[in-house]
């Protein structure tokens, strides 16, 4: 069933950035637009076609090289993925919708429920925004609506962002504020710990 | 293990010799700046919030930097600066230089054991059945222990990557807050140019022009070393100046070193 739904999935994808890129090419030429809804925008690194972002969202706008984008959930992957197939994605289509983000001082039980997610196990960090832009031209995914990371080491709050998918990097314009976690503080202690001994 | 067993050495040399370098300052009554904190005052699970003007993420290589009116809130330590680097790294990496770690510890030590127990065989081979039995009974309790440990490691979903080192730079102010359990304590300051978080070595280095205070009591240096674990406090470049009202050794009073 879920292959099923994947390879519906990849052709839906596949038609999709075509007609994104065509749209993009008409749009340009006769001022036209596209939208697209429940896309799933895929981003590769240039040199080597590694798999780097997935961009989930309702509705993309696509107007000459700016896709505007609704409601843009963005899954940041970890080295071990390289390709769609390596990665465990929500379908949208098929009713698996990306859940919202926790609240920042969320306890440890909710993000615990939020990371045992069986499709968040390719999920290195995701970031929420009610609106982004994405440039073709630049492949620069930025926003000035508040953006939420969450990450299961460290979560941030922010206002604007921009995201530069090459080099999975995030830029957080204003109002930053970061929670880091307990469980990362325990590694410390555990690893200060192991020093210690070490060190005797 | 994270440390390894030449560096282990470094560290424990390093550390006896500032301990000798500045014992004068540590042992004879020096103010324990940011001394470790009482039994008393036990660390809840509450996370660490810090808040800055801007925040760039660097996924491929484990770096979040905050810059601009950094602030820290800690149940302990409160600590503002220009910028801050945080280091993070994946426990994978950190188990599998354990693992050469361990395996270059047990080669060696290998070697000078085989020497060993052939000389000792000749001697004493009833002795040596039973080391064999006991080492045996060890390597299964150790390898219990491993399993349990990846297992709870495993059962975490939460748990990501983890601390390397944090970096302060730029008008660094570290507070020690007095622990409310504790009249005599008081809060401590530090502050400096640049600071050093070194998770591994569980040490925070100032440099930069770093002075500490805690009440009337003040030292300045070139380099300030705390060591987290033991709540020392060593000097490892420069003279060190003392100005305070607490005694100093036995001659006691106020005292300018």
């Amino acid at each position: 069933m879920e292959r099923t739904a994947r390879t519906i999935l990849q052709i839906t994808l596949a038609v999709l950035l075509c007609a994104m890129s065509g749209a993009g090419l008409r749009a340009d030429d006769r001022g036209m637009r596209a939208a697209i809804r429940d896309y799933i925008f895929p981003q590769y690194r240039g040199h080597d076609g590694r798999l780097q972002f997935i961009i989930f969202g309702d509705e993309a706008m696509n107007r000459g090289a700016q896709v505007f984008l609704d409601q843009a959930k963005i899954d940041i992957l970890p080295n071990s993925v390289r390709r769609l197939d390596d990665a465990n994605i929500f379908l949208p289509h098929a009713g698996q919708r990306v859940p919202a983000p926790y609240p920042i001082m969320a306890d440890q039980p909710t993000r615990r429920a939020y990371w045992t997610h069986p499709k968040q196990s390719t999920v290195r960090a995701w970031i929420f925004s009610n609106k982004a832009v994405y440039d073709k031209t630049t492949n620069i995914l930025r926003s000035e609506d508040p953006v939420h990371f969450r990450s299961r080491e460290m979560d941030a709050d922010g206002v604007g962002f921009d995201a530069y998918h090459e080099k999975k990097f995030i830029h957080i314009r204003s109002q930053v504020k970061v929670c880091i976690r307990p469980e990362v503080r325990r590694a410390v202690t555990k690893d200060a710990g192991q020093g210690q001994k070490q060190e005797k | 293990m994270r440390i390894s067993g030449r560096n282990a050495a470094a560290a424990a040399l390093g550390v006896l010799a500032l301990t000798f370098l500045c014992g004068d300052l540590s042992a004879q009554g020096m103010p324990s700046f940011f001394k470790k904190q009482s039994s008393n005052r036990k660390r809840t699970d509450a996370p660490t919030v810090v808040e800055a003007a801007t925040m760039d993420i660097d996924m491929e290589n484990n770096i979040a930097t905050l810059l601009g009116n950094v602030v820290v809130d800690d149940q302990d330590v409160k600590i503002t600066c220009d910028k801050m680097v945080i280091h993070l790294e994946d426990k994978a990496e950190t188990d599998e230089s354990d693992e050469e770690a361990a395996k270059s510890e047990t080669a060696e030590s290998g070697e000078g054991s085989e020497v060993k127990s052939e000389a000792e065989a000749a001697e004493k081979p009833e002795e040596k059945k039973e080391s064999a039995e006991k080492d045996s009974s060890d390597a299964k309790e150790e390898k219990d222990k491993d399993e349990k440990k990846d297992d709870t490691e495993e059962d975490d979903p939460t748990s990501g990557k983890q601390l390397k080192k944090i970096e302060c730079f730029g008008e660094v102010v570290i507070t020690h807050r007095a622990d409310p359990n504790d009249s005599s304590s008081k809060e401590q300051v530090a502050t400096s140019d640049y600071a050093l978080y070194d998770v591994t070595a569980n040490t925070i280095t100032l440099t930069g022009r770093p002075v500490l205070t805690s009440g009337t009591d003040r030292l300045d240096a070139e380099k300030i070393v705390f060591d987290v674990e033991t709540g020392r406090t060593f000097i490892t470049t420069g003279k060190g100046t003392y100005y305070g009202d607490t005694p100093v050794g036995s001659a006691g009073g106020k005292k300018k070193k």
